[in-house]
C-alpha cells in the first residue's frame, strides 16, 4: 500500500506541490495508454486550453458589467443577468453544471481511473485483512514484470481489472475468484483470434493469486464492510494464544475433579472395576478382594465439598466461553442503533464477566492457591475493574454502523453516552453529505452537525476518533486497526457519498476531494497518547497538512503554449462542483484580464478593505477542455472561510503553525534580539574605553621619549621605541589550580595492613566455616547436640558443651571438607586431652 | 491505580515455601555420603525458585543416588535402572507445565542406561538431569562402573580395572544437539548451587555431572582433588559460574571460558591434568523436541471421549449372535 501521500511535511513549497501530485495519484491515477477507452469515456484532449483569440471584446464586456457582477457577488440574485450587455459567443456561462475543476481535469475519464477501490476482503488470510484490487493486480505485474514473453499478458491484466470494475455495480460482495473468471472469459473473448488460450492464461493467474474473498465498490456499506473485517482480524489475532490457553485449563480444572474421581471408593468398588472389565473378563477375577485391596491404599480425604461446587461451576463457565474462542471465533453481529449497541455491550460485558471470573478462579485452583477465606469475597464482587487489560482485550468489541439521518435527539444522546462512557463499542458514522438547509431558510445550505460529531467526539477526550474521507482507504484502514486497538470506544466519521445525478463527479473523487478542500479534514484522536495534544491529535493523513490550502501545478494550453500555474484546492472549488449551489456561480471564458478578479486563494488571503470591489474566481474546464474563470459569491466565500477557520483550529490543535506558540516565540526573540544588542554595545563601549586609555598611554610615553631624546646626546634610536599594544589585553584569567594541590610534604601513611595475622590467631571456641559445609551428615550423625544444620542445611557448633572434645576432634578429623575447628577444651578434665590438643592443632 | 488485579491477589496469599517443604523422609544414605550435598544443593535451589512442589517431580532410576525422589517433598518417580532418561521425557511430554529433574547415578546414566542417554541429549526436551558420578556401583556394594578410574580394585574387577574410564564430558559434548554440560564437585556448596541454578534456568536438557564422594567403598577415590584443590580448574565466565570470595580462596586455579564456545569446551573436556569445574557449555537456541512437538491445539477430555466414540461406534459387536 502506498503511503507516499502520508510523508511527513516537506517544507518547501515545490516539494508540497510534487506532495499533492501524489496525493492525487494515489487517490485514482490514470490507467496506462494502451488500455482502450471504455465504451462512454468522451474525447476529451490531454490539456485544458485558452483558444488564441483577442480577448479585447471579452474584457470590454467585462469592465461594462463589472457592477452589475458585483452586485451578484453581494446578492446571490440571478435576475442580475437580465440587465447584463452581452458577453462574446460562448464566453458567459450562467449555470456551472458539466464544468470540472481545473484540478480535477486529470482525472476527468473515471472508467480509466485507478484507485485503492474495489477493496478485498481475504479470507482466511494471516497475512491481510484488506487489499485493494489494484494491488492484488500490481502484485501479478510485478510479478511478470520482466518476462518477455508475458507482455500481452500485462495489458490483458489490466483489462481483467476494469472489467472487475465494470462487473461490481451489480456484484458488489461477490468474490474475486467468481469475479475474475467472468471477467478473464470477457477480455479473452475481447481479444478475438486466440480468445480461449488468453482466458485461460488470465484464469490460471487469477488462481495463482492464493487470496479470495469478497470484493467492495466504493459504495456506502463498504466502511462498514471493511470495519467488520478489521475487527474480525484483529480479534482473532488476539484469541490465538488465548485459545491454547483456555483449553489447558479447562485440561487442568477437569483434571482435579478426574484426580478426585479416580481416588474415590466409588472408583475402587467392586461394580466400577466390574464395569471397567466388562461383562467377558470380570469372572476370571475376584473383584471384591481386588476392590478391598484398593480399599487399603492411602487416599487423601477427596476433595471438600465447596471446593468440588466450585469447580464444577467454573467448569461450566469455561466450556460455556470456549465457544467464543474455541475453532474459528465470530465477533458477532453489528448494531445499528445507540441503543441497541448499549444494550448488547452490557450483555456482553456480563457474560464475558462470568467467564473470565471462570478463568480467574480456574488459574488460582489449577496452582493450587485459592483460598476461600480471602478470595470468596473477592469474587463475590468481581467486576470489570477486575479484569486485567489483556483479558478486556478478549471481549470482542461491539460495532455500530450509524447513518446521520438516524440521529434523532434521543440517539445523538445515547452517541454521547457511548462515547463517554467505559463500554467497548466502535461506532461507525457513515457521511454522505456536509450541507443541510437550516429549517424553513431559503438562504443558504449550512454544514450540518453530523459533520462535525468527530470534532466533538475530540473534545471529550476519551473515545479514539477518526475523520477522514473514505476515499482514503490507508488512512480509513489504519484508524480502524488504531481504534480497534484501543481499549474503549471509538468514534469514525467517514465521508462515503454516493453517486448523485446533480454533481458530474463520481462518488469517490467527491470523498477524496472533500479531504483536499478541507471539508474534511483527515485525523485521528487518541485518547491513550498522554505525552500532549500534539501527540494525540494525528492530522498526517490531512495532504500537505501544514499549509492552509493543497496546491497543486495545473498545466493548460494557451494557444501553442503550455503554461504551469500552481493552484489552491478550496471548498470554494469542491462547492461549484456540488450541482446544489449553481445558483453561486458563474463563468467567464478563461481569456478574460481585469485586474480586479482575484484568485480564490489570494482573494481569501487578502483583508477585507482591499476586496472591497474585487470579484474571487475559481478554475475549471468545460466539456471540451476550454477554460473558464468562475465567480462566486459572499455567501460561498463565506463559508470557504469559516472552513478555513476550523481548519487552522485543527492545525493549531495539532501543534502546526500554533499561534499561541508562534506568539511566545516573537516575544521571545525580541527578548533575545535586545538582550544582545546589549551586550554588543557593552563590549563596544569596553573596547572603546580601553583603545582610548592605551592611546592616551603611547601619547604620554612618546612624549617623553621624544624629550627624553632631545635632552641626551646622540641620535634617537628607533628601536628604543616602546611598541604600543595592538589591542588591550584581556586580563588573563587565573591559572586553573588542581582541585587539591598536592601537600608540600607528603600526608603519613595510613598504617599498613596489619600483616596476616592467620597465623597467630588462637582458636578458642571450636567454630565451622559454614559457608563451605556440604551437608554430608557426618558430624551431625556423630552428635547431634553439639552439631546442626542452619536455615541453609549447612552445619554449625550449636554447643559445644553437649558433647566432648574428642568428639570435636572426630568430626574435624571425618569432615571431608576440614572445617570444623575444635578450638580449645572446655572441659579440662577430660581423659586424653594432651594427645587430642595435639590432634586439634591441624584442624585449627 | 485501583484497577484490582488478579496479579496483586495471587501476591497476598502467596505462601513461602521453606527449605523443610522440600525435605521428604530421612535419608539413609552412609554418613558423610556426597549424595547429601547434592540433595541440599537442589532442595536450596527449589526453595529459591519457590517450586510449587505439586508442580515438581523428580525421577530417579535405581542406586544409591537414585533413592533421591523419597528424599524430597515433591513428586517423584523411582524407576527402573538406566531409565530414568525416557520416563521423565515421557512425564515432560504429557505434562510440560511440571518441573521436571532427573538423579542417576554413573552406572544408571554411564552403563546400563547409555543409549537413553545419548538420545536425550539429541532430543534436547526441557529438564535437569543430574548424574551422580561416584566413579562405582553403590548400591550393589562397590563393583566397577564406565567412570571407575583406571586399575580400581572391586568387587567384580579384584584385578582391578583394565580400561581408561569413560569420559562423560567427551560424550556430552559429542552428541548432536547438546544444549548444557556442566561438571561440578558436590563438595563445594557455592559452586555446586550456582551451576544447579544455572542448569534449571536453562531452555533445553541440561545435564551436570556432579563428582560425588563415597566414604563408604571408596574413600579416597577424590583425595587428589580434595587435598590438592590445584586439580581442579575452575572455568568462570560472565555467562557461567562466578566463584564467591571464600571459594576463590581455596580454588586458585580458574580461567576464563565462554560457554558459547563448544570447541574450547571440547578442549577442557578432553584434558586429564586437572577436572574443568563450571558450565563448559551452554546454548538455549538448540530447538526442543518437547516444544515442537506441544500439541498446537489442546484437547480436553470431552474431544477425546467424542473422537474415541466416533471410532468406536464404526464397530459393533453383536453378544447374542456370538453366545448363540
Ligand atoms: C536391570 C537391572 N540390572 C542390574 C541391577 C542391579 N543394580 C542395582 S543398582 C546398580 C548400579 C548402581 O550404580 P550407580 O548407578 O552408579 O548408582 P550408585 O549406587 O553408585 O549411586 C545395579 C547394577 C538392577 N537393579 N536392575
Ligand atoms: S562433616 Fe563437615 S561437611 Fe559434613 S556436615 Fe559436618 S561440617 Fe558439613
Ligand atoms: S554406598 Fe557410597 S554412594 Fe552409597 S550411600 Fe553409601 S556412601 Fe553413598
Ligand atoms: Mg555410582
Amino acid at each position: 500500500m502506498s503511503n507516499s501521500n502520508h510523508k511527513p511535511q516537506a517544507s518547501s513549497p515545490a516539494v508540497e506541490v510534487e506532495e499533492f501530485l501524489k496525493t492525487l495519484d494515489t487517490f485514482a491515477e490514470p490507467v496506462a495508454e494502451s488500455l482502450p477507452a471504455g465504451p462512454q469515456a468522451p474525447e476529451r484532449p490531454a490539456l485544458p486550453f485558452q483558444p488564441d483569440e483577442d480577448a479585447g471584446p471579452l474584457n470590454q464586456a467585462l469592465e461594462r458589467n463589472f457592477a452589475k457582477l458585483l452586485e451578484y457577488h453581494y446578492t446571490a440574485h440571478t435576475s442580475v443577468w437580465e440587465s447584463l450587455a452581452p458577453f462574446p459567443e460562448g464566453a458567459f456561462r450562467t449555470s456551472v453544471k458539466g464544468l470540472m475543476s481545473a484540478q480535477l481535469y486529470a482525472f476527468r475519464d473515471a472508467d480509466r481511473l485507478r484507485f485503492d477501490y474495489p477493496v478485498l476482503l481475504p479470507e482466511n488470510s494471516a497475512d491481510h485483512w484488506r487489499l485493494s484490487l489494484r494491488e492484488v493486480v500490481d502484485g501479478l505485474l510485478e510479478a511478470l514484470a520482466d518476462k518477455e514473453e508475458a507482455s500481452h499478458l500485462k495489458r490483458a491484466l489490466l483489462r481483467v481489472e476494469r472489467h472487475i470494475k465494470l462487473l461490481l455495480p451489480k456484484k458488489n460482495g461477490e468474490h474475486l475468484s467468481a469475479l475474475w473468471r467472468k471477467a478473464a472469459a470477457a477480455v479473452g473473448k475481447e481479444s478475438g483470434k486466440d480468445a480461449s488460450k488468453l482466458a485461460d492464461e488470465l484464469a490460471a493467474l487469477g488462481k495463482s493469486l492464493g487470496v479470495d474473498g469478497p470484493l467492495f465498490g466504493f459504495t456506502p456499506d463498504a466502511p462498514t464492510r471493511i470495519l467488520g473485517a478489521a475487527g474480525q482480524y484483529d480479534w482473532h489475532r488476539r484469541v490465538a494464544a488465548f485459545a491454547s490457553e483456555l483449553g489447558d485449563l479447562l485440561n487442568a480444572v477437569s483434571g482435579i475433579l478426574a484426580a478426585d474421581q479416580a481416588h474415590s471408593p466409588e472408583a475402587h468398588s467392586a461394580d466400577t472395576l466390574h464395569a471397567a472389565l466388562g461383562k467377558e473378563g470380570s469372572g476370571d477375577f475376584d473383584l471384591d478382594a481386588f476392590s478391598s485391596l484398593l480399599q487399603t491404599g492411602k487416599g487423601g480425604d477427596g476433595l471438600p465439598e465447596a471446593r468440588r461446587r466450585r469447580i464444577e461451576q467454573v467448569l461450566k463457565d469455561l466450556k460455556a466461553g470456549q465457544k467464543w474462542f474455541g475453532g474459528h471465533p465470530v465477533m458477532a453481529e453489528i448494531a445499528d442503533s445507540c441503543k441497541g449497541a448499549l444494550a448488547l455491550s452490557r450483555e456482553r460485558e456480563s457474560t464475558f464477566l462470568a467467564f473470565f471470573k471462570a478463568v480467574h478462579i480456574a488459574r488460582l485452583e489449577v496452582a493450587n492457591r485459592y483460598d476461600a477465606a480471602g478470595h470468596d469475597a473477592f469474587y463475590q464482587e468481581f467486576d470489570r475493574t477486575a479484569l486485567l487489560p489483556e483479558e478486556r482485550h478478549l471481549i470482542p468489541p461491539v460495532i455500530l454502523s450509524l447513518s446521520p439521518e438516524k440521529l434523532d435527539a434521543a440517539e445523538t444522546g445515547a452517541l454521547l453516552e457511548i462515547l463517554n462512557a467505559d463500554l467497548n463499542i466502535k461506532v461507525l458514522l457513515i457521511l454522505d453529505d456536509f450541507f443541510g438547509r437550516p429549517d424553513g431558510a431559503k438562504t443558504f445550505w449550512q454544514p450540518g452537525v453530523a459533520g462535525k460529531l468527530a470534532s466533538m467526539a475530540m473534545n471529550l477526550n476519551h473515545a479514539f476518533v477518526l475523520q477522514c474521507p473514505g476515499a482514503n482507504l490507508d488512512a480509513m484502514t489504519r484508524g480502524f486497526e488504531d481504534g480497534i486497538a484501543f481499549d474503549g470506544p471509538a468514534l469514525f466519521a467517514v465521508f462515503q457519498p454516493e453517486a448523485e445525478e446533480r454533481t458530474a463527479l463520481p462518488a469517490f473523487l467527491r470523498s477524496a476531494a472533500a479531504g483536499e478542500s478541507r471539508l474534511m479534514p483527515a485525523f485521528t484522536f487518541h485518547p491513550g497518547i498522554s505525552a500532549g495534544l500534539a501527540n494525540r491529535l494525528n492530522l498526517a493523513a490531512t495532504p500537505q497538512r501544514s499549509a492552509l490550502w493543497p496546491e497543486s501545478s495545473l498545466t493548460f494550453l494557451n494557444g501553442e503554449t503550455e503554461i504551469s500555474v500552481s493552484l489552491p484546492y478550496t471548498p470554494v472549488d469542491f462547492l461549484a462542483m456540488d450541482g446544489r449551489f449553481d445558483d453561486h456561480f458563474v463563468a467567464i471564458s478563461g481569456q478574460v484580464e481585469n485586474e480586479r478578479l482575484l484568485p480564490v486563494g489570494e482573494f481569501l488571503a487578502r483583508s477585507p478593505e482591499t476586496i472591497e470591489r474585487a470579484l474571487p474566481y475559481v478554475l475549471m474546464v468545460d466539456e471540451d477542455g476550454r477554460m473558464f474563470k468562475v465567480i462566486t459569491t459572499r455567501a460561498i466565500i463565506a463559508t470557504a472561510r469559516q472552513l478555513g477557520e476550523s481548519w487552522r483550529h485543527f492545525q493549531e490543535l495539532g501543534g502546526i503553525n500554533n499561534s499561541f506558540v508562534s506568539a511566545i516565540l516573537e516575544e521571545e526573540l525580541a527578548r533575545l534580539k535586545a538582550e544582545h544588542q546589549a551586550e554588543i554595545e557593552a563590549l563596544e563601549n569596553n573596547h572603546r574605553e580601553e583603545m582610548e586609555r592605551s592611546l592616551d598611554q603611547l601619547g604620554k610615553d612618546v612624549v617623553s621619549r621624544i624629550a627624553a631624546g632631545l635632552l641626551s646626546e646622540g641620535p634617537m634610536s628607533m628601536a628604543a621605541m616602546p611598541v604600543a599594544p595592538a589591542a588591550p589585553k584581556p586580563k588573563a584569567a587565573p591559572e586553573p589550580q588542581p582541585a587539591a594541590a598536592p601537600a608540600e610534604t607528603a600526608a603519613p601513611e595510613p598504617p599498613a595492613p596489619a600483616a596476616e595475622e592467620e597465623e597467630s590467631i588462637v582458636v578458642e571456641d571450636a567454630y565451622i566455616d559454614t559457608p563451605l559445609c556440604t551437608s554430608c551428615n557426618d558430624c551431625i550423625s556423630l552428635n547431634s547436640q553439639m552439631f546442626a544444620y542452619d536455615a541453609n542445611k549447612q552445619a554449625f557448633v550449636k554447643d559445644a558443651s553437649k558433647g566432648t572434645f574428642r568428639q570435636l576432634v572426630e568430626a574435624a578429623e571425618k569432615c571431608p571438607v576440614h572445617i570444623i575447628h575444635p578450638g580449645k577444651p572446655v572441659n579440662p578434665d577430660e581423659p586424653g586431652l594432651e594427645d587430642l590438643i595435639k590432634k586439634a592443632e591441624a584442624y585449627n | 491505580m485501583f484497577n484490582v488485579s488478579l496479579e496483586n491477589l495471587v501476591d497476598i496469599d502467596l505462601e513461602q515455601y521453606s527449605l523443610q517443604d522440600y525435605q521428604g523422609s530421612t535419608p539413609r544414605w552412609c554418613s558423610g555420603c556426597g549424595d547429601n550435598a547434592i540433595l541440599s544443593a537442589v532442595q536450596k535451589l527449589c526453595r529459591d525458585e519457590q517450586l510449587p512442589p505439586e508442580k515438581t517431580v523428580f525421577v530417579s532410576g535405581i542406586g544409591c543416588s537414585s533413592r533421591f525422589p523419597h528424599y524430597m517433598k515433591t513428586y517423584g518417580f523411582h524407576g527402573l535402572h538406566g531409565r530414568a532418561l525416557p520416563i521423565a521425557q515421557g512425564i515432560k511430554m504429557h505434562r510440560p507445565d511440571l518441573h521436571v529433574f532427573v538423579n542417576m547415578g554413573d552406572g544408571d546414566c554411564c552403563s546400563i542406561g547409555t543409549a537413553h542417554w545419548i538420545h536425550a541429549l539429541r532430543y534436547n526436551m526441557n529438564m535437569v538431569a543430574i548424574m551422580h558420578d561416584n566413579g562405582i556401583y553403590g548400591l550393589t556394594k562397590k563393583q566397577a562402573s564406565p567412570t571407575s578410574p583406571k586399575g580400581l580394585v572391586s568387587n567384580t574387577t579384584p584385578q582391578g580395572t583394565y580400561m581408561e574410564a569413560l569420559n562423560p564430558a567427551m560424550v556430552n559434548l559429542g552428541v548432536t544437539n547438546v544444549s548444557f554440560f556442566a561438571q561440578a564437585v558436590e563438595w563445594v556448596p557455592d559452586m555446586l548451587n550456582d551451576i544447579i541454578s544455572q542448569a534449571y534456568h536453562h531452555r533445553g536438557f541440561a545435564f551436570v555431572r556432579v563428582l560425588q564422594r563415597c566414604p563408604h567403598f571408596t574413600p579416597t577415590m577424590f583425595d587428589p582433588l580434595l587435598s590438592n584443590p590445584n586439580n581442579i580448574l575452575v572455568l568462570e565466565h560472565e555467562n557461567g559460574i562466578k566463584l564467591s570470595e571464600a571459594a576463590g580462596r581455596i580454588y586458585k586455579n580458574h580461567e576464563s571460558h565462554d560457554p558459547s564456545d563448544i570447541q574450547k569446551a571440547r578442549e577442557y573436556a578432553g584434558r586429564h591434568d586437572i577436572v574443568p569445574v563450571g558450565i563448559l557449555y551452554r546454548n538455549p537456541e538448540v530447538p526442543c523436541y518437547d516444544e515442537i512437538r506441544r500439541p498446537k491445539r489442546v484437547f480436553t477430555p470431552e474431544m477425546k471421549e467424542a473422537v474415541l466414540n466416533r471410532e468406536f461406534d464404526k464397530f459393533s459387536v453383536d453378544i447374542d449372535s456370538s453366545e448363540g
